[in-house]
């Protein structure tokens, strides 16, 4: 066999041992209570992955060294037989571990992330179904559900919480409806009595006797108004004496009412009566189709659905949410605001759908010494420029979840925040605070920027970038000196028994000692550079320090020469 | 002669190197947490770290000259008596460089080298500090502008605000609505080459070494002595398998496991049995005594052992 086919032979086999062994241990560690069953297997898989990736330089070096400490030969022709195939692989590994460590740690974040929220979650649904807080238990169940549908635990819940809504319906007394104030106007009022009058000479009292119902709410002195309700009504039950008939008076009664609401600026209260009606025996009413439709558009435009937001949440999720808004003169309102400063605050926020959505969310924004806005709200959904904080729940549309001022709003409605915030960077900059290594090198790169624009703390990104920068250089490093160690200390004369190779996991295993103080070294190498070098500059300074350590193992590994001939030893 | 000479001379010249490595590595991690950086902090604590370092430095030396006289010297009982001499001539002299007087009033107090705090988080960059994120506006003497503070283990809503907030710059403890928080940035973790011996009760052998400055010279060479004979009990795994890379990594895990063996015998409850064993013996000796003796016993049966059992002829798995 040819040395650099030995090499790659050598090498493969052992990275591919290692994984499994990796693999193997990670399954036989695995437990339901930390991670969900039903991300158990890429659980393992990313996780032997993560292992076989950090182990990789210790592994590069038990590969050249089996390799050369296996060959026969001279030792200057067995390393410098070994350079080309060596540098080959070990940049091939190089490139593949800086592509997938990303993918392979974003995975893992992920899942455990997502376990840790249906954890949490199902937890607070069995506790708020023993508390008898229903409503709260279903919503809790359902960021389960988002997550994995047909566990076990998730469908002996969903029986449980269904029975209790059950029970809860039937023993649940009708709430009166509530008469809601209306403010008054007479100049809409007359409007509204003129349509009904025109309704009411056409026949259709129905719609009569609700614009002169509404006329009359908006003006109670409007007694023509009055009359014309009182009358359309009298007029309505004399001509509907069958209960099919009171029951599509009522029916488009409730059509009307919605269509008020999209029109007078609550597409909320429009999707919620519209939904209603669609949900009992009127989905195929081509108006409620219609209106359903444009007041779910319109109520898209100003709030956000919490399915949404839970399935966001449910997936991965950036915890201790802290960041500054970047007010500046780029802005529209940047003038106003440059000498204020605000910052949002979340439990959590997650991505989804090119929207950032925030869950406990807190805004503050201050100038002078004093507070000008301050604002809360259970849920959040940042769009580009708009952050919105009002939250429905889409099959249950009177949950509405709308935040709280303690403080302004300093302009614009209340329902939302327009902010200078670019969703996909501030994720960046806040992923990257948490979790770096689970970006693109490239989107790492950028999220340097972002983080000093939203005022967070760049060491951890610049801790991870020196982390990986290190990663070709380790390996480089690592096979340089295995190489060197084969070649030295293989075994001279006669034939290689293959059953020398039986001590491989032993060799392996006294290989940590070496590996934890090189990985230390290593870190070292990283946290001085960061010490002294400020900012981006740091990678340079490290670079420069690995490439010297680099330069010496290749020095080494050049002047290597036979033992019995040089004298080297 | 010549040849044995010449592998103790090479031995000297890498102890040379590889105390300078450890030193200097020791001294760049002490500088870490130091307010600025600057060399003359790298120098003191490399400094410093050089005069605790022998001992490591020295069996590391040993264990690499194992191969060096398995290679060179043909005579065994002269490379075992070879290797002792190697590693009391380091140890002698690292122990004796600590007693100078020059040396100790030198270091006297060197833990001070390390700043008390490595200063206030920086204006207007949010930092998480645990489950406390921080964030101040900016710094005017000893009051703190817009200062934020978040608890993420507190109950939702977690803002705290206070447009102007006293700090004590000592600390770094500013008061944000009724609540005092940490504005001070953590100390680095220190990055250490050999972790605390967390796992044993005793100490590594160098820490042991380093608290006996002022114990009388022989007490001290005794423990050296016997820690000495133990790591050369060792040289078997430099011709424990045919293959000698399979030797060379075994040697490196049997320094690993020389030293947690050490430390695991210093600890208090082998140490204790190993005292009672000596009082029913009537063995009048102190715990490092006793220690240094057991070490030595074990390394004296090891190397007689190795000389007994492998004969040296074609076992040169090197050759």
């Amino acid at each position: 066999m040819n040395n650099g086919r030995r090499i790659a032979g050598v090498s493969i086999l052992i990275d591919t041992i290692a994984f499994a062994c990796f693999l193997v241990y990670n399954m036989a560690s695995y437990s339901a209570s930390r991670i969900v069953p039903s991300f158990a297997l890429k659980w393992e898989a990313a996780e032997a992955l993560h292992g076989f990736l950090g182990a990789l330089s210790g592994l590069q070096f038990l590969g050249l060294a089996m390799a050369l400490g296996s060959s026969k030969g001279k030792t200057e022709e067995l390393v410098q037989g070994a350079i080309v195939p060596m540098v080959v692989l070990t940049a091939l590994l190089a490139a593949g571990a800086l592509m997938a460590g990303p993918q392979v740690d974003a995975a893992r974040s992920g899942i455990r992330w997502t376990s840790a929220a249906f954890s949490s979650s199902l937890d607070a649904a069995r506790a708020s179904l023993e508390a008898g807080d229903l409503g709260r238990s279903r919503s809790e169940l359902a960021v389960c559900q988002a997550i994995s549908r047909r566990d076990r635990r998730v469908e002996d819940l969903d029986s449980k919480l269904t029975a209790a809504e059950v029970r809860a319906q039937r023993e649940a007394l009708p709430i009166p409806a509530q008469e809601v104030a209306q403010p008054m106007d007479p100049v809409a009022a007359k409007d509204y009595y003129l349509k009904a009058l025109a309704y009411a000479e056409k026949g259709d009292y129905f719609s009569a006797n609700w614009y002169a119902a509404l006329a009359a709410r908006l003006d109670p002195s409007y007694t023509d108004a009055r009359r014309l309700a009182a009358t359309s009504w009298e007029e309505l039950h004399s001509h509907v004496a069958d209960p099919a008939d009171r029951d599509r008076a009522a029916f488009y009664s409730r059509k009307l009412e919605g269509y008020g609401l999209l029109r007078s600026g609550d597409p909320v209260g429009a999707y919620r009566v519209f939904k209603e009606l669609a949900d009992t025996e009127h989905a195929e009413d081509p108006d409620v189709r219609r209106y359903l439709a444009e007041s779910l558009t319109e109520t898209e435009k100003a709030a956000f659905f919490k399915d949404e937001a839970d399935g966001a949440l449910a997936s991965y999720l950036v915890p201790d949410i802290f960041f500054r808004v970047p007010f500046g003169p780029g802005d529209a309102k940047g003038a106003a605001k440059a000498a204020s400063f605000g910052m949002i605050v979340a439990k959590d926020a997650a991505w989804s759908g090119g929207a950032l959505y925030f869950r406990e969310f807190e805004y503050l924004e201050a100038a002078g010494g004093g507070t000008r806005a301050l604002v809360r709200s259970p849920y959040a959904k940042l769009t580009d420029g708009k952050l919105l904080l009002v939250c429905v729940e889409r099959e249950r549309p009177s949950n509405v979840y709308k935040p709280r001022w303690s403080a302004g709003p300093v302009s614009g409605p209340a329902n939302l925040l327009e902010l200078p915030l670019v969703p996909e960077n501030a994720y960046r900059a806040l992923a990257s605070r948490i979790d770096p290594s689970t970006l693109s090198l490239l989107s790492e790169w950028k999220a340097v920027g972002d983080a000093k624009t939203y005022g967070i703390d760049q060491s951890p990104i610049l801790d991870d970038l020196l982390a990986r920068s290190s990663l070709p250089f380790a390996l480089f490093t690592a096979a340089s000196l295995g190489a060197l160690a084969g070649a030295r200390f293989r075994r001279r004369g006669g034939s290689f028994p293959r059953s020398l190779y039986a001590l491989t996991p032993f060799m392996a295993a006294a290989l940590i000692p070496v590996f934890l103080v090189s990985s230390r070294i290593d870190e070292l190498i990283s946290a001085w550079s960061a010490k002294i070098a400020p900012g981006l500059s740091c990678l340079l300074l490290a670079a420069g320090i690995r490439t010297a350590v680099l330069f010496l193992a290749v020095l080494l590994m050049a002047g290597a020469r036979d033992a019995d001939s040089a004298g080297i030893d | 002669m010549k040849v044995w000479l010449g592998v103790i001379g090479r031995a000297c010249l890498e102890f040379s190197i590889i105390l300078v490595f450890i030193s200097f590595t020791a001294g760049v991690s002490g500088s870490l947490n130091t307010s600025t950086w600057n060399f003359d902090a790298i120098d003191k604590n490399a400094a410093k770290a050089a005069l605790d370092l022998v001992p490591l430095a020295a069996v590391f030396t040993v264990f690499l000259a194992f191969f060096s006289f398995e290679l060179r010297v043909k005579n065994r009982a002269a490379g075992w008596l070879g290797l002792f001499l190697l590693g009391a001539v380091l140890l002698s002299v690292g122990i004796g460089i600590r007693r100078l007087p020059l040396v100790r009033d030198s270091f006297a107090g060197s833990s001070t080298i390390n700043a008390k705090t490595t200063g206030l988080i920086p204006a207007g960059t949010t930092v998480q500090l645990g489950n406390v994120v921080l964030l101040i506006g900016s710094y005017a003497g000893g009051e703190a502008r817009d200062a934020v503070a978040v608890d993420f283990d507190s109950d939702y809503p977690r803002l705290s605000y206070a447009p102007f907030a006293s700090i004590d710059p000592s600390t770094g403890d500013v008061d944000i609505q009724g609540r005092t928080y940490r504005a001070a940035l953590p100390k680095a973790r220190p990055i250490v080459l050999v972790p605390e011996a967390s796992l044993f009760s005793g100490s590594w052998i160098w820490d042991r070494l380093d608290s006996m400055d002022h114990a009388p010279l022989f007490s001290v060479f005794s423990v050296a002595g016997g820690f000495l004979l133990l790591a050369v009990g060792f040289r078997f795994l430099c011709r424990l398998s045919g293959w000698p890379l399979a030797n060379a990594f075994l040697a490196v895990a049997g320094l690993a496991g020389l030293l947690s063996l050490d430390a695991a015998l210093s600890g208090g409850a082998v140490l204790g049995t190993i005292e009672s064993l000596a009082k029913r013996m009537d063995l009048a000796l102190s715990g490092p005594m006793l220690l240094a003796c057991v070490e030595g016993a074990i390394g004296l049966a090891l190397g007689a052992a190795e000389l007994a059992v492998s004969p040296r002829k074609g076992r040169r798995s090197n050759e």
